[in-house]
């Protein structure tokens, strides 16, 4: 259905839009030369238009702009409404757009949310060092009925399906907007940023992690944390973070790491055709030998500097296990009385083999076992392996592509 | 009617999300600054690269973006292909997301293929897609088809208990259901929302999907009427599905169905986002050792197993 060509508000035609009364104090210094309006720069945006317009659920607009960039051949311009019930605010429609010094214009659908009283439309540059010159902003309403009409294009933030990382520029430009469902989940998201660049987990890898301390500490499960191949330390931040919040006080964790990155594979059991491409080894290099091969290798410091100086966890709190598996895990066996959560990112099939063999069974009743490697045959061999020597066989949930979990019941 | 409420019930679920969005957003702005300057010192490349982008927290079927984009949707289960394929043959029978419905193939496989006996039964089935579903999967990696327990009132939802139900900070009853937390007193009589007529349920099951009816019972009628009485005719449950949106529809479901569900079994929630199913559950196990840990499937779903 076609849109109201009729302009509902047409912003740079309304008397405050060139007039000092619809600014903040930053109209002087960003009205400039020329055609229009500049807003920008300023980090508080003392120099943004906006004016109120009603609204009705469900009611479908159109903006369009005309804007450039000024100074620099490049700069960001913004659409957006805010939705408010009765003076309340309800959400925010934003949408950024690219300007170059040649005036374009910019077009953007927006649909009103349920129980939408009254929208305000600004007039801002996207962030504050952009400097953009605009010449209109209008919105057109949809005269008719909008119950039929889908938005175009999705105003739904959309991320990857599978593998959502916070290494992606898509879903970090968009983090404000991702939600997976989990409770708590604004917490998660700010502790997760805390960590972020210290693991290469998954976000649901992460918050479903964090919903597992967060029942450890409330429902009171005893016992450490335990995670055998840290990296940066990012899961065990993680855990840390979660315990200081949601617990009383901070837990014992016990990390594990050569912190020379990974050792030799075990052709027989680790080649799946997925992982020798991955860590770049042949046959050759996969004798099991306990040498490292130059893959996933971060140092002590980043573990330390993570924990200790950005995460202010207290050092006693916190051992770390330096060194091969095959010696590290059986040398700390008698420090671990018991695990509440036992995080498993080994990689390999032995380093799985021999943290099931020794720590599995301190895993407490109501506990947790994550197996973060599950795209790796060796890991899936060596988890299937276990048990069936130790008969039973827990329904695996699957958090992401490569992350599987159970409880200990 | 049915349409315009099923465009309500997600509208609300919608306005949940946004404000659970609007409160990410303002640590969103915190976050972004960060984010320019990993940006600036470009610490880190995209190791992702996926062209293809879903919503993260409904991911539903009658989108039309996901039905075009189908193919390239991937939540990173084993078997998966398998599952889409079902899924997509039962699409129009269920609101439940993708998250929800993947979800729920995975615990039948589990089912099936370690043995866990015993019948299936949901309360709340509305079209039979989840039901139908648990079939499909079902009769794909088991050796014979299970007995299935469906119950629904086939007329909509009775009316809520304004007291139990009506919880400002999980899913705005009012505007989804039209009804007020001054007329909802519990009386069973409906109030025209997620009405399902029982004839397209067994459409579905029987003739589009071939369940055979002697493995199929269907209760229809109030909860509170049917579920009393059916549990002389099931005798273990393998997966318990709760989709009866209202405190009291959990309340009567968990009280008669849950003892039925054997060790090992699963119990799969629908409702997590409304106020009163929360409430249903947490004073059910408040008395038996609390809440058990929950996976969580998507904004509303979460299972457990019984331990």
């Amino acid at each position: 259905m076609p849109l109201n060509k009729t302009p509902l508000v047409t912003i740079n035609k309304s008397p405050l839009f060139d007039k000092p009364e619809g600014w903040g104090s930053g109209f002087t210094l960003a009205k400039g030369k020329g055609p229009g309006v500049v807003v920008g720069p300023g980090s508080n945006n003392p120099n943004v238009f906006a004016q109120r317009f009603s609204a009705k659920p469900m009611e479908q607009f159109k903006i369009v702009a005309r804007a450039s960039s000024v100074g620099k051949p490049k700069a960001r311009g913004r659409f957006q409404i805010n939705w408010e019930s009765s003076g309340k605010f309800l959400s925010a429609s934003i949408k950024a757009f690219e300007v170059t010094a040649e005036e374009k214009i910019f077009e953007h659908y927006v649909i009103a949310p349920p129980g939408t009283v009254s929208g305000t439309i600004y007039v801002v540059p996207d962030k504050p060092k952009d400097v953009v010159r605009y010449t209109e902003m209008t919105l057109l309403s949809h005269s008719g009925s909008s119950a039929e009409i889908a938005p175009e294009p999705p105003q739904i933030p959309r991320f990857p399906s599978k593998l959502i990382h916070l290494s992606d520029p898509v879903t970090r430009s968009q983090y404000g907007n991702l939600f997976r469902g989990y409770d708590d989940e604004v917490t998660f998201k700010e502790m997760i940023l805390a960590v972020q660049g210290y693991t290469m987990v998954t976000y649901d890898g992460l918050c479903g992690l964090l919903s597992m301390v967060r029942y450890c500490e409330r429902a009171g499960i005893p016992g450490d944390y335990v995670e055998v191949g840290v990296w940066k330390g990012g899961c065990a931040g993680l855990m840390a973070q979660g315990s200081k919040y949601f617990g009383k006080s901070p837990r014992k964790i016990h990390v594990f790491d050569s912190f020379q990155g990974l050792p030799q594979p075990i052709a027989s059991k680790d080649f799946d055709g997925y992982l020798e491409p991955t860590f770049a080894v042949t046959e050759a290099t996969a004798q099991g030998v306990l040498q490292p091969i130059g893959m996933l290798v971060a140092s002590e410091n980043d573990v330390r500097k993570l924990l200790f100086d950005k995460l202010r966890y207290p050092k006693n709190q916190v051992s770390i296990h330096k060194g091969w598996f095959q010696e590290s895990i059986p040398a700390a066996n008698s420090s671990i009385e018991s695990i509440a959560i036992l995080r498993l990112d080994g990689d390999l099939y032995d380093s799985y083999r021999i943290a099931l063999e020794y720590l599995y069974p301190k895993v407490v009743k109501n506990g947790f076992v994550i197996i973060d490697d599950w795209v790796f045959g060796g890991c899936r061999k060596a988890v299937m392996e276990y048990f069936e020597k130790n008969d039973f066989s827990p329904y695996l949930w699957t958090l992401d592509g490569t992350t599987r979990c159970f409880q200990k019941l | 009617m049915l349409r315009s409420i099923k465009e309500r019930v997600k509208e609300s679920i919608k306005t949940y999300l946004e404000s659970q969005e609007k409160q990410a957003k303002v640590l969103g702005n915190e976050i972004e600054k960060e984010l320019n300057l990993l940006d600036e010192t470009n610490q880190k490349k995209s190791i992702v690269g996926q062209a293809v982008r879903f919503c993260p927290s409904h991911i539903h079927l009658s989108d039309p973006y996901v039905r075009e984009n189908f193919g390239a949707l991937s939540r990173g289960y084993d078997e998966e292909n398998i599952y889409k394929e079902f899924i997509s043959l039962i699409r129009d029978y269920t609101m439940v997301t993708y998250d929800g419905l993947i979800s729920l193939c995975d615990i039948v496989r589990n089912c099936e293929q370690k043995g866990i006996t015993g019948d299936f039964a949901e309360a709340g089935v509305w079209k039979g897609g989840a039901t139908a579903l648990m079939s499909l999967v079902s009769s794909k990696f088991g050796n014979k088809p299970r007995m299935i327990h469906a119950f629904d009132s086939f007329i909509g939802l009775p009316e809520p208990i304004g007291e139990k139900d009506f919880d400002v900070r999980y899913l705005n009853m009012e505007e989804t259901f039209k009804i007020s937390k001054e007329e909802s007193r519990g009386n069973l009589r409906p109030i025209n929302a997620l009405c399902a007529e029982k004839e397209t349920f067994r459409k579905l099951l029987v003739d589009k999907i071939g369940h055979p009816t002697d493995k199929l019972m269907i209760y229809e009628g109030w909860f509170q009427d049917t579920i009393p009485k059916a549990i002389d005719k099931i005798e273990e449950l393998a997966i318990l599905r709760l989709d009866g949106d209202l405190y009291d529809s959990y309340r009567i479901s968990l009280e008669y169905l849950y003892p039925k569900v054997k060790t090992g079994g699963f119990v799969i929630i629908d409702d997590w986002c409304i106020g009163g199913c929360r409430k249903a559950i947490q004073e059910y196990f408040a008395a038996r050792g609390g809440v058990p840990f929950m996976s969580t499937v998507d904004i509303t779903g979460r299972y457990f197993i019984k331990p």
